[in-house]
């Protein structure tokens, strides 16, 4: 039976990564910031509506991704174990 | 001066943008690949697994679904800096040369008043070779203008093409709703006009001003709350509240200090104006980053991103390093080895040490303002309580019992 093993250091990378992810996301700037560069026309406005328009999205999905981040460092420590795809617990598990 | 207009814009800033939603897009996909791997290859077990498990299932699509809007945006915005550069060399050359053409006609117009003033007449070889210099400089302004309509209706074709491309991937899943616009609209306005009440000192008619705009804000803040679910309880909080968010005090006080700076005079300022929110997220990431870096200090891994392991899309695992099982008792050995002290002196220094930090960072909070002085104070208060709890809960605990988190 096939075992693959994610160590703590590896889990903690991928919840630092997702934090990261997620506090840029919720440190979006204004898009209005960028209008300047885009010339007379109707880019500028659409370039506004593409990086602010799904604002609700983005603050919901910043959330989930640093919240995911802080539960994976948090379960750093633990073994994430998987025999033939399926794998012991991230949480709760032991050592 | 000809008053042709000339084309705004700055073509490398815009493929800076295309680059900026490139990296992006790319590393929300590569996280999106990650979480799917780890969603379809793991089974997750006890509840806060599963959870887990949940969350990566509803986070993975949304992340490609941005990653889609922002990446799909790059060709459209390269396409238009190259109209753009095309075009503005263009209509600035246009423009120079209607200038040079007016100036020449100005120029050959004074030598003929000249000539006329001396008695020459419109039939005069001089005068007829003037005006025929003078038909040419009009000439070629007119063809400068031309070039200038059609280096702009060039560019505004390639507008209006990228313009489409940005619109149609505008209009997606992730598209907030009208009703949302509207209130998180007037919350913004609200908090940008309630800042005039901060000027009352100087302008006592903007006070009622700043206070009925905040008090806008705030009721458009409660709906974005209630109606909407947005997680920005924290901007309403006070710091007890903020407490039962169920944030840790690390995480608070990491937060708080976010964005203040010392200077080279050591004096503290503020640099950026941040939500409650955005404060929490700066916290939870600092906290991250330092556990990360405590785990690769314990388990002595090379620094850098990514993942090594075949779950996570990398190679096969490697050989375990210890030899042996891991016990809970010897990760605590091996993590606190590196940071045990003893002796009183130790203590003292550490004690003095851990002051100074409390006031540096007590500083850097007070530079951002009440709010994140609160949530500075409300995160000592939770890691003061945090700390006699667990020498309380050491104290009463019996032998072998406990867990690690």
């Amino acid at each position: 039976m096939t075992t693959i093993r994610v160590d703590a250091a590896e889990v903690a990378e991928l919840g630092v990564a997702l934090a990261e992810t997620g506090a840029d996301l919720l440190l979006v700037g204004d898009p209005s910031a960028e209008r300047w560069a885009l010339g007379p026309g109707a880019t500028g406005p659409a370039v506004e509506e593409l990086l602010g328009g799904w604002r609700r999205v983005r603050l919901a999905l910043g959330g989930s991704l640093t919240g995911l981040g802080e539960a994976a460092v948090g379960a750093g420590t633990l073994y994430l174990d998987t025999e033939a795809g399926v794998s012991r617990s991230l949480f709760g598990g032991s050592w | 001066m000809s008053g042709l207009p000339p084309l705004p814009g700055d073509p490398d800033a815009v493929r800076l943008l295309a680059d900026r939603l490139v990296t992006t897009a790319r590393r929300l996909s590569a996280l999106s690949a990650v979480l799917a791997r780890l969603r379809d290859g793991a089974t997750w077990e006890g509840p806060a697994g599963e959870a887990f498990g949940a969350r990566l299932h509803d986070v993975a699509p949304v992340l490609d679904a941005v990653s889609t809007r922002l990446g799909g945006a790059a060709p459209a915005l390269r396409g238009l800096a190259e109209a753009m550069d095309q075009a503005q060399a263009v209509v600035a050359g246009a423009v120079l040369d209607v200038d040079e053409a007016e100036h020449a006609y100005a120029v050959l117009e004074d030598r003929a008043a000249a000539l006329v003033a001396v008695g020459a007449t419109e039939s005069d070889a001089d005068l007829l070779v003037l005006r025929h210099l003078q038909r040419e400089q009009v000439e070629a302004g007119q063809v400068a203008r031309a070039r200038h309509a059609a280096a702009s209706e060039r560019f505004r074709e390639a507008d209006a093409r990228c313009a489409t491309v940005l619109r149609h991937l505008s209009v997606d899943g992730l598209a907030d709703s009208l009703p949302y616009r509207l209130v998180a609209g007037v919350s913004g306005v609200g908090h940008d006009v309630a800042t005039a009440g901060l000027l009352a000192p100087v302008a006592p008619e903007l006070k009622p001003v700043g206070a009925a705009a905040d008090a806008l804000a705030l009721g458009a803040d409660a709906t974005l709350l209630v109606a909407f679910g947005e997680g920005d309880a924290g901007q309403l909080a006070t710091g007890a509240a903020l407490t039962a968010l169920g944030v840790s005090g690390g995480v608070l006080r990491s937060g708080a200090t976010a964005g203040a700076q010392r200077t080279a005079g050591g004096v503290v300022v503020s640099t950026v104006r941040l939500t409650t929110q955005q404060r929490l997220a700066l916290g939870v990431v600092g906290q991250a980053r330092a556990r990360r870096d405590a785990l690769r200090a314990s388990f002595r891994v090379p620094p850098g991103r990514g993942t090594s392991s075949a779950l996570l899309g990398g190679p096969a695992p490697r050989p375990q390093r210890w030899g042996g099982a891991v016990t809970l008792t010897g990760l605590a050995a091996r993590v606190g080895s590196g940071t045990r002290q003893t002796g009183r002196a130790a203590r003292v220094a550490a004690r003095a040490r851990a002051d100074r930090l409390f006031l540096d960072d007590w500083r850097l909070a007070t530079a951002n303002g009440p709010q994140a002085q609160r949530m500075y104070i409300a995160g000592a208060t939770l890691e003061v309580g945090a700390a006699a709890s667990g020498r309380a809960h050491a104290a009463g605990r019996p032998e072998g019992g406990g867990n690690v988190r």
